[in-house]
């Protein structure tokens, strides 16, 4: 049974991507989107939602085994990813 | 400084791109020493074994088994030293390259004027983000 949270129904899409690996994308969407098939929750995956906008989406349910230092280098740029994004900080 | 609740699409790829661009960006920086340990791992194996096999032509079987001997304590000390290095690269490397292949895909997907679908693209991007910090906490919580 498809996943519906709060009029959200999650769907998701399989993309092959010109130049890496084909991945299944998962998004929310209150209306029927043009290509994309509604789903429940996939194993491994928690629904959360963005304080500011209100909007569900899904999140790691576990932490990832990425290693301390590829974490921390991420970790230090993501001000300057928000700042692409225009988020409040 | 107030953000502005309206922005243009135009604006709103371009922020998409922007930030994907640094994250590959930051990828490649979070890999890069790593990345070189695991080349000259490799390279090394890969000169020893020309090495033995230029000894066995020029010299014979003797020269090609010494260089072949050496070449293994050589080589087997220095992947013994960068071993999990080389782990943790080619760990992480596998899970950024899916984890950032997803956020290229969903923002790729993103088309002129469908501001849900940037929110998505957006969130995705901000979730990868939270997601590393729940490494870094005891409870996520």
């Amino acid at each position: 049974m498809p996943l519906v949270y709060q009029g959200w129904t999650l769907y998701a899409r399989v993309v092959k991507l010109e130049k890496g690996p084909t991945v299944t994308i998962y998004f929310f969407a209150k209306r029927k989107p043009k290509t994309g098939d509604p789903i429940d929750l996939p194993p491994g995956l928690k629904v959360a939602v963005n304080k500011r906008t209100g909007l569900p989406f899904l999140r790691r349910e576990s932490p990832s085994d990425v290693s301390a230092d590829t974490r921390s280098t991420f970790l230090a740029g993501e001000g300057q990813v928000k700042r692409d994004l225009d988020e409040e900080e | 400084m107030r953000r502005s609740e309206t922005t243009s699409t135009a604006s709103q790829k371009g922020r998409l791109d922007r930030a994907v661009r640094d994250l590959n960006r930051t990828m490649k920086r979070a890999l890069k020493d790593r990345r070189r340990l695991f080349f000259i791992g490799v390279f090394n194996i890969a000169l020893t074994g020309l090495a033995a096999v230029v000894g066995y032509v020029v010299a014979g079987s003797q020269v090609f088994l010494t260089a072949l001997g050496l070449g293994a304590i050589k080589d087997g000390s220095l992947w013994a030293g960068i071993s999990k290095q080389v782990q943790s690269y080619l760990k992480d490397k596998a899970f950024l390259a899916v984890e950032l292949a997803r956020i290229r895909a969903v923002c790729t997907f993103f088309e002129e004027g469908d501001t849900e679908m940037y929110e998505q693209a957006r969130l995705t991007i901000l979730a990868f983000y939270e997601d590393l910090k729940m490494g870094h906490e005891p409870a996520d919580e």
